[in-house]
C-alpha cells in the first residue's frame, strides 16, 4: 500500500516540489556505533548539514539536505546506539527519532562485520513498525574476517530493500538515492515473521501519529521480555538464513578468525604497550593543540588584530566628537571577532585530530586502556583524551567531549575541562612565580599542575557524588571496532561544520561581551578624560573593580589593580599580564619571567594588601587564577554545548572554589 | 570458572551472566549471553579482557569479567 492520494503524505509533499525543508520527507540514519553512519550522512549531504541539539536535550545531531533520487529531503544522523531499549540520553533521542511518526523512512545502517548487533536493533525497528530501508556497510572488512552477507538474501528475508554502501568511496550511493525515493514512495516495514506468526509491521504506508507523536500501536518504552525474545529468535534465523556459515552463529569451536585487528590489539592492548601508547597519543594531542595550532592561532590574531585592525582603523573617523568610533570598532568588535577567529584552526585541528582517532577505531582502544583510571573518578575512559587537550586549551577540549558518547558524561567532564591549567594561565603563573618566589618558580609552576590535576580528581569525586548520582556505573562492555583507514573528505567536513556553529552560536556571545567590556574601560567615571582615552581606574570598569575589591580582602589581594586582572581573566587569561600592566602603568613584559618594573609595583600592591604577606596573597592568587573560569570563550562554549543553567553552574562552583580556596591559601600562608 | 580466569587463546561457553537485567539485556543485544561461544582474544591492563564473538569484538573490564561465568569448549 501507499499513500499517493493523501495530502500531506510523502509522495504529494515531494511531488509538490517543497518549498520549505520542514516539509521535505524526514529520513533518519540509525544504526550501531562505529558502522560509518556518520561518513554516510557526510557523503550523502556534503556541505548542506549544520549542528543541531534534539529538541529539549543537550544531545547534538547532524541535520542536512540530501537529494535522493528525483527529490530532496531532511537527512538526521541519530547517535549510534545498540539498542531502542535506551540507556543513555543519547540512546534515547535515537529511539524517539525511529518511534516519531513525523520520521517518514528510517534508514538502517547495518555493520556487515556486526551484523548479529545491527540485525537486533532491526528487529526492534520491526517492532515499532517505521518504514525501512537497510544499508550494508564494512563489507570489506566483513570479508576480511571470513563472512559475507548477499544484501539480496537479506532483503527476500527481512521484507524491506537492502543496499550494500561504501561510504568512504560512496559506492552505492546511488542505488541508494533511487531506493530511498522508491521507499518513500511505496513504503516498506522490516518484516519480523517467524515461528510465532507475523510481526506487528505487516501494514505497510506511512501512518499519522497519535497525540503523543509516537506512532499508534507500538510501544514508546522498552520492549517486553517476549518482544525481546521474539527479536533475539528472529535475528537467529536471520542469521541462519543469509550466513549458514558465521562463525558467530554456530558453535564454532574451531576457533576464531584472527584479523589484522587482532593483531594490532595484541600490541596496543598489551599492559605494558597500551599505557605508554596511550601516553604518546596524549602527549601528540597536546602539541597539536600547543605547539603546532600556535602559529596558525598567532597568525589569524595578527591578520585581524594587525592587519585588518589597521585598515578598519584607517578608514573612519579618528577624531572629533566620534572620535571614539575606531576604538568600539577595532578594540571592541573586531577584537572580539579575531577572538573567535583565533579558535577556528585550533578546534579545527583538534576535531580532526579526534574524529581520526575515532574512525580509525583507537578511540575505543584508548578507552579501554584508560577505562580503570576514569572509573575511579567516575568518568568514561574516553574522557581522557578532552581532559588532556584541556592543558592546552579548554575550549576545543570541550569540542572533544563529543566522542562521549552519554549526554550526563559529556556534561560532568565539560563541567571538569576548566579546572585543567590551559596554557593561557601558565604566563599568569610565571610572571607571579618569578616576582614573589624567584628561587623557586619553577616549582610553584610545577605545585600549579599538580593543583590543577587534584581539582579535577576531587571535582569528579564530589560532583558523582552529588549532582551526578544519578549517572550509571556501567559495567564496561565495549564494542571495538576494526581499525580501519580513516576517511578525510567526511571528517573534514563535519570538522568544517562543527567549527562553523562553534563561530556562529559561541562566537556571538564572545563579540557582544568583548564590546561591552570595551565601553565599560572606555566611559570615564572620574577626572575629565574624552571618551576612550580613560586610565582604567578612572573608566566605569575600574570603578566596578573598586567595588569588588574588598571581596578579595580575605585572601589578601583585595586592591582595584587585582580585582580588575582578575576581571579581565573572565575574558581571557592571556590578557591578565597585561591588565596588572596597565593597572601599574608600566609596560608590559616581553617575557613574563623578566617582570621587571612590574615585579616592584607588584611586590609592593600585594605587601600592601595583605599587611606585610606578600607571598601568601600571591600564592592565594595563583590559586584564584587557576580555579576560576579560565575565558569567555570556554564559557560561551559550555553554553552551546550544555545549555546557559548548567554554564552558570560551572561558573559559579569555580568562583566558590576559587574564593575559598584562596582565602584558605592566604590565611594559612600568611601565619606560617 | 568465569572470564577473569580465563586466558588469551580460550574459547569458552557463556553459562551465566550476573549483572542487573538492564545491563544483561545490553548484554544479549551484543551477543553476550548463556549459550554463546566466546573467544578469548586479548588480555587487557588490571585484568580486563577483549573477547571474540563470531566477528565482533568487545573489551570488558575486570569486575565485569568476574561476573560473567563461562564453561571452557577447548583451547584455540
Amino acid at each position: 500500500m501507499s499513500c499517493h492520494d493523501a495530502p500531506g503524505s510523502v509522495p504529494a509533499r515531494r511531488a509538490a516540489g517543497s518549498t520549505s525543508v520542514l516539509d521535505e520527507p524526514r529520513v533518519v540514519l540509525v544504526g550501531n556505533p562505529n558502522v560509518g553512519k556518520s561518513t554516510l550522512f557526510n557523503a550523502l549531504t556534503g556541505a548542506r548539514q549544520r549542528v543541531v541539539n534534539a529538541p529539549g536535550t543537550t544531545v547534538e545531531l547532524q541535520e542536512g539536505r540530501w537529494r535522493a533520487d528525483d527529490g530532496w529531503v531532511r537527512l538526521v544522523d541519530l547517535p549510534g546506539t545498540y539498542s531502542l531499549d535506551a540507556r543513555s540520553p543519547d540512546e534515547q533521542v535515537a529511539a524517539d527519532a525511529v518511534r516519531e511518526a513525523r520520521t517518514d523512512l528510517v534508514v538502517l545502517v547495518a555493520d556487515c562485520a556486526g551484523l548479529a548487533r545491527s540485525l537486533v536493533l532491526a528487529g526492534q525497528v520491526a517492532l515499532v513498525g517505521a518504514p525501512a530501508v537497510v544499508v550494508l556497510t564494512m563489507s570489506d572488512v566483513a570479508r576480511a574476517r571470513g563472512v559475507a552477507v548477499p544484501p539480496d538474501a537479506l532483503a527476500a528475508r527481512l521484507g524491506v530493500p537492502v543496499v550494500a554502501v561504501d561510504p568512504r568511496t560512496g559506492a552505492g550511493v546511488d542505488v541508494l538515492a533511487r531506493t530511498v525515493a522508491a521507499a518513500l514512495e511505496t513504503p516498506h516495514v522490516l518484516r519480523l515473521d517467524d515461528a510465532t506468526g507475523a510481526g506487528p509491521g505487516d501494514a505497510t504506508g506511512a501512518r499519522p501519529g497519535d497525540a503523543t507523536g509516537a506512532r499508534p500501536g507500538h510501544a514508546t518504552g522498552a520492549e517486553p521480555g517476549d518482544a525481546a525474545d521474539r527479536v533475539f529468535a528472529w535475528v537467529a534465523d536471520v542469521l541462519a538464513a543469509v550466513r549458514p556459515t558465521d562463525p558467530g552463529t554456530g558453535p564454532a569451536a574451531d576457533g576464531p578468525v584472527r584479523t589484522w585487528s587482532d593483531r594490532v590489539d595484541r600490541v596496543l592492548l598489551d599492559p605494558r604497550v597500551g599505557l605508554p601508547a596511550l601516553l604518546v597519543v596524549m602527549w601528540a594531542l597536546f602539541q597539536l593543540a600547543t605547539t603546532v595550532a600556535d602559529p596558525l592561532v598567532t597568525g589569524v590574531d595578527a591578520f585581524v588584530n594587525g592587519w585588518l585592525a589597521d585598515v578598519v582603523r584607517g578608514a573612519l573617523p579618528s577624531s572629533g566628537v566620534f572620535g571614539w568610533v575606531p576604538g568600539l570598532v577595532v578594540d571592541g568588535i573586531l577584537a572580539g571577532v579575531g577572538t573567535v577567529l583565533s579558535f577556528v584552526p585550533l578546534l579545527a585541528l583538534v576535531f580532526v585530530a579526534v574524529a581520526l582517532l575515532e574512525d580509525c577505531g583507537y578511540l575505543a582502544r584508548a578507552a579501554f586502556v584508560a577505562d580503570r583510571a576514569m572509573r575511579f573518578i567516575g568518568l568514561d575512559g574516553r574522557a581522557v583524551l578532552p581532559l588532556v587537550v584541556g592543558f592546552g586549551c579548554n575550549v576545543p577540549a570541550l569540542a572533544a567531549t563529543r566522542t562521549l558518547p552519554h549526554a550526563r558524561q559529556r556534561l560532568l567532564t565539560g563541567l571538569l575541562i576548566p579546572f585543567t591549567s590551559c596554557t593561557a594561565r601558565l604566563t599568569v603563573y610565571i610572571l607571579v612565580a618569578a616576582t614573589f618566589f624567584p628561587g623557586h618558580a619553577g616549582t610553584v609552576v610545577f605545585v600549579m599542575y599538580v593543583a590543577s590535576a587534584l581539582l579535577v580528581v576531587l571535582g569528579g569525586l564530589v560532583l558523582r557524588r552529588t549532582l551526578f548520582r544519578d549517572l550509571p556505573r556501567d559495567p564496561l562492555v565495549l564494542a571495538l571496532p576494526a581499525y580501519q583507514r580513516p576517511a578525510l573528505r567526511p571528517i573534514a567536513l563535519s570538522a568544517g561544520v562543527r567549527v562553523l556553529a562553534f563561530v556562529r552560536k559561541a562566537g556571538a556571545i564572545i563579540v557582544a561581551t568583548l564590546t561591552v567590556v570595551w565601553v565599560l574601560m572606555a566611559v570615564p567615571v572620574a577626572g575629565s578624560h574624552r571618551i576612550a582615552e580613560v586610565p582604567v581606574g578612572d573608566s566605569l570598569y575600574g570603578r566596578a573593580a573598586s567595588a569588588i575589591a574588598p571581596v578579595f580582602g580575605p585572601a589578601g589581594f583585595g586592591t582595584w589593580e587585582a580585582s580588575a586582572a582578575l576581571a579581565t581573566g573572565f575574558v581571557a587569561k592571556e590578557v591578565v599580564v597585561g591588565s596588572l600592566a596597565q593597572s601599574a602603568a608600566v609596560a608590559e613584559p616581553a617575557d613574563p619571567s623578566q617582570p621587571g618594573d612590574l615585579a616592584t609595583r607588584l611586590r609592593a600592591t600585594f605587601a600592601a594588601s595583605s599587611g606585610g604577606h606578600g607571598g601568601a596573597a600571591a600564592a592565594a592568587f595563583l590559586w584564584f587564577v587557576l580555579a576560576y573560569s579560565p575565558c569567555l570563550a570556554t564559557l560561551a562554549e559550555q553554553r552551546r554545548l550544555f545549555g546557559l543553567r548548567w554554564t552558570l553552574v560551572g561558573v559559579a562552583a569555580g568562583l566558590t572554589i576559587a574564593w575559598v580556596g584562596a582565602v584558605t591559601v592566604f590565611q594559612v600562608g600568611s601565619r606560617l | 570458572m568465569n572470564l577473569a580466569q580465563s586466558d588469551p587463546g580460550d574459547v569458552v561457553t557463556v553459562v551465566r551472566v550476573d549483572l542487573d537485567e538492564a545491563m544483561r539485556k545490553r548484554c544479549r543485544e551484543l551477543g553476550l549471553s548463556p549459550g554463546a561461544v566466546v573467544h578469548v582474544t586479548h588480555r587487557g591492563g588490571f585484568g580486563g579482557r577483549v573477547v571474540g564473538i563470531g566477528a565482533d569484538r568487545f573489551a570488558l573490564d575486570a569486575q565485569t569479567c568476574v561476573r560473567v561465568y563461562v564453561s571452557p569448549v577447548g583451547a584455540a
